[in-house]
């Protein structure tokens, strides 16, 4: 039996100093021992003997012998387990495995099934993994590597035993939570994260870099990591929006193997996220996926979980809509998209809590709400809130009790991140407009309409650039400079953002050249409307001219999405011949009023839409005006100023853009509920929605 | 009754298999809306600035509900008193030769107080729902509709798609949207088109 002695170094990682500790464990290298446990989920998935942990226990009869050295501590530990930096001793061991460095994850097992089953859950995925990559060797792999695993008992004093379950994994650098977040120790001692200095230089070298030269940006606090720096002109992609391409392709790469491999994550975050800087000129960044203790595939879900996956095994925040409100039975498909979309959300924000509403409709929501729900389904509310500012909320979902539907274009999520930027930078530096078309397809309400990683990693913001710059070093630095001219040629890009944003009919061909008009009473053909109705005049031939063919006409930019539920109106709009859309429409029911508005922008849409998704606000319909027409007039006409004015307010000064308006509103004498009802009642169809 | 409220059922032609479980689901929440739809009066108010119209069909007759805010004798002599002027540039009176509208929300900036306002015409409709009145709709548009059909046109075109019994009830005012917009379009209209229709 051969076997190797390993060293393995332990350091303490809250300070940042190595400490090195040296404990010794023995691992066989492929030999005999490990016959007990390689086939471990080829068992596990067959026979429930592993329930009994027969195998487990089988190899404690020759446990890895290790002692950390009395001042060594875990870099963190929590009350079921512990991680530990290791570093094997490189004596016997073979292969070029210098200073190769792990993370020992210790569970604490002896008293709790569920932590078991997470280490088995972890081993059994990690194992597939591992297969998935042994097998296709030229995929890089984006899923952090697991070695080994091992189990050890100790004696209390107490005479209690205690199991621990060692899972040992290649170390892959710090957590994108690390990266993103700093603690800042407040007041009275409590922690708060705040964004690292690495956020905010990222974001802002970015910013800087799409408005004037470049600046050098500072090194980030681990030191040895300088954001990219490239030394091309002003306009071509900065190095920040490069580096968060990478970082995204990356992740959703790791997230793509799971899914060919039909294992959903189901606790995709930044923590779990591992990321390595490499240092040099054009500097180059390594993620992967860790911690696949939530993960599901076919064999997990039967076998190592106590019943059923629940929600204790993930993180809300990233926990995709179906999940929250409790449906039922979850096809785990959409579910890690879902939660890709929270993180490069997050990644943009620099704030985990992306989902949140502004304090003020949150007093109100809790005023309106508070002493009639419970505060788990308050936080749904505020959930449901969040999403409809981001218009991922969509009404087809909320049936007649919609409280708002407005045309959702990229324009309005992009408006809802802009009042989220902590920086006030925007995003034009990041290509925002593909990165926030890919965040807005991962983020659909409805799981099976969201982009799956597979697909996502063909989104045009992948296109080109990703490819290259996937082997850009230094050596090719003359690549980068092509791709990164290449895109800024940005015609394709503009193309785009219209299909895609916009739904503009394209059409290579002008509409006109192909329309005819039919006589409906003698089939004569014309090719303009005028001709045609001349003839019809004329003839007596009826009163309109039948006119095709169907499949070249515009199609509604936004039509009515709350049919059939709402089957007293119906909307449509078109871009027509413009090249922008300006017209925006509102359609909002509720106990109090229904509210219909058209709004025809002009110099541009700010003002069409802002009126669009807020005129209807204004209005206060109480009963005491209801009998008069004069006091409602001046209501309505004291409406219209006050939304002018804060439209001015808010935008005046940036902005030149107006808008016609013209509102219909339909108001019962006696209106008795409150317009916040709606929520609740959006919720409650929400739940049956996702139930059914 | 009207005869409109009779529903009537074309499972061939709109029997997919998505719409039609979408309507099961919500089958509760109908009923639900209908109970608090209740036999009160209803107020039916209209405001606008700028020029996009809004007309109510009742039966064969139609009454426009809106005032459109551009360059007439009224607006003229409210805009000059104002300290602004009218020029026609491009074929269309605009004030201070820019704006083709004389009242909108924003344009901040670019004119002085109180040139183009945003005081809205309103316009104010009682009805009785308890009397079993006669079915009135409201069609609003942006001027890229109004600009190449007349009043009397729209409401041929709604009238046509009310009376199509191939579609769904609920289906109905969506298409009729549609269809003046589409209708609009093909007109040659240059503008964006948006369209609403409702039922009152």
């Amino acid at each position: 039996m051969i076997r190797s002695f390993l060293h393995i170094k332990i350091m303490g990682i809250p300070n940042m100093i190595l400490a090195i500790v040296t404990i010794l464990i023995v691992l066989s290298s492929a030999n005999d021992d490990y016959i007990l446990l390689n086939p471990i989920h080829e068992e596990l998935g067959t026979t429930s003997s592993y329930q009994n942990e027969i195998h487990l226990l089988d190899y404690a009869f020759h446990p890895p012998q290790f002692a950390p050295k009395p001042d060594s501590q875990p870099f963190q530990k929590g009350s079921h387990g512990e991680l530990w930096h290791a570093e094997r001793k490189n004596s016997s061991s073979n292969k070029s495995s210098n200073n190769q460095r792990y993370i020992l994850k210790k569970m604490y097992i002896h008293d709790n099934q569920n932590i078991f089953n997470a280490g088995k859950r972890e081993i059994h995925h990690g194992e597939r993994v591992n297969a998935f990559y042994a097998m296709n060797p030229t995929v890089q792999r984006k899923v952090v590597k697991f070695v080994e695993h091992f189990i050890t008992n100790s004696t209390t004093a107490t005479n209690t035993t205690e199991s621990f379950l060692w899972l040992v994994y290649i170390e892959h650098g710090k957590s994108l939570r690390d990266f993103l977040y700093k603690p800042k120790l407040m007041e009275g001692g409590s922690v708060m994260m705040e964004p690292s200095d690495f956020w905010v230089e990222m974001r802002r070298s970015a910013a800087a870099h799409s408005a004037s030269p470049p600046t050098l940006p500072r090194t980030i606090p681990s030191g040895a990591i300088q954001i990219p720096h490239s030394h091309s002109s002003s306009k071509t992609p900065t190095p920040a929006s490069l580096l968060m391409r990478r970082v995204l392709s990356q992740i959703i790469s790791g997230a793509a193997h799971l899914e060919q491999l039909g294992i959903t994550h189901r606790d995709l975050k930044p923590a779990n996220i591992l990321c390595r800087f490499h240092t040099s000129e054009t500097s180059s960044v390594d993620c992967v996926l860790g911690d696949l203790s939530s993960a599901v595939d076919d064999v997990s879900v039967l076998n190592f979980y106590k019943t059923m996956p629940s929600q204790s095994e993930i993180t809300i925040a990233y926990a995709p809509p179906e999940v929250i409100f409790g449906s039922a039975t979850i096809d785990w498909g959409g579910y890690d998209s879902w939660s890709l979309g929270v993180v490069v959300l997050e990644i943009l924000l620099g704030t985990p809590n992306v989902f949140s509403v502004d304090q003020r409709t949150k007093t109100i929501m809790k005023l309106k709400l508070g002493d009639e729900i419970s505060e788990t389904d308050f936080e749904k509310s505020l959930f449901l809130a969040a999403l409809s500012d981001y218009c991922i909320f969509d009404g087809n979902i909320l049936s007649e009790a919609t409280t708002i539907v407005k045309s959702c274009t990229l324009s309005d999520f992009k408006l809802a991140l802009l009042q989220r930027d902590q920086l006030e930078l925007g995003f034009a530096a990041e290509s925002s407009d593909e990165l926030l078309d890919l965040i807005w397809k991962l983020l659909r309400f409805d799981p099976a309409s969201r982009l799956t990683p597979t697909l996502a990693l063909s989104h045009p913001y992948f296109s080109e650039a990703e490819v290259e710059v996937e082997q850009c070093t230094e050596d090719n630095e003359h690549l980068l400079k092509d791709i990164n001219d290449n895109d800024n040629d940005n015609e394709n890009n503009k193309a785009l953002t219209e299909n895609e944003f916009q739904k503009t009919p394209t059409t290579k061909f002008s509409i006109d050249d192909v329309l005819t008009f039919t006589c409906k009473s003698c089939k004569k053909k014309f090719h303009d409307f005028n001709s045609c109705k001349f003839h019809t005049t004329a003839r007596n031939h009826g009163d309109h001219c039948h006119y095709g063919p169907a499949d070249i006409l515009p199609k509604c930019l936004s039509a009515h999405v709350m049919l059939p539920f709402h089957a007293d109106s119906g909307y449509c709009d078109i871009k027509g011949r413009r090249e922008k859309v300006e017209d925006f429409h509102s359609i909002v029911v509720s106990d109090e009023m229904s509210f219909y508005g058209i709004f025809d922008g002009h110099n541009g849409n700010l003002c069409s839409k802002f009126s669009a998704s807020s005129l209807h606000k204004r209005f206060e319909f109480s009963d005491d005006i209801l009998d008069d027409d004069e006091k409602i007039a001046t209501m309505v006409k004291s409406a219209f100023a006050a939304h002018n004015e804060k439209f001015v307010h808010r935008h005046g000064f940036t902005d030149n853009s107006g808008s016609t308006a013209t509102a219909v509103m339909k108001v019962s004498e006696r209106s008795e509920r409150a317009f916040w009802k709606t929520r609740i009642l959006a919720m409650k169809c929400a739940k049956i929605w996702l139930q059914t | 009754m009207a005869t409109s409220t009779t529903k009537l059922t074309h499972p061939n032609s709109f029997g997919s298999l998505a719409r039609s479980s979408l309507k099961m689901r919500t089958i509760s929440l109908r009923s639900a809306q209908l109970r608090t739809t209740n036999n009160d009066d209803e107020i039916i108010i209209v405001a606008n600035i700028g020029d996009s119209s809004a007309i109510m069909v009742t039966g064969t007759e139609f009454k426009v509900l809106s005032v459109d805010h551009v360059v007439n004798a009224q607006e003229k002599e409210r805009v000059e008193r104002a300290g602004g002027w009218i020029e026609n540039v491009g074929g269309v009176d605009r004030v201070n030769g820019v704006l083709a509208v004389t009242r909108s929300f924003g344009d901040w900036g670019i004119f002085e107080e109180g040139l183009v306002i945003s005081e809205p015409h309103v316009e104010i409709i009682r009805k009785k729902r308890s009397k079993a009145e006669e079915e009135s709709y409201i069609i609003v548009a942006s001027d890229g509709l109004w600009d190449v059909m007349e009043f009397e046109e729209a409401k041929n075109i709604l009238h046509r798609m009310l009376g199509n019994f191939e579609v769904e009830e609920f289906e109905k005012l969506q298409l009729a949207s549609e269809e003046l917009t589409m209708e609009a379009f093909v007109r040659g209209s240059k503008d964006n088109i948006a369209t609403l229709v409702l039922k009152v």
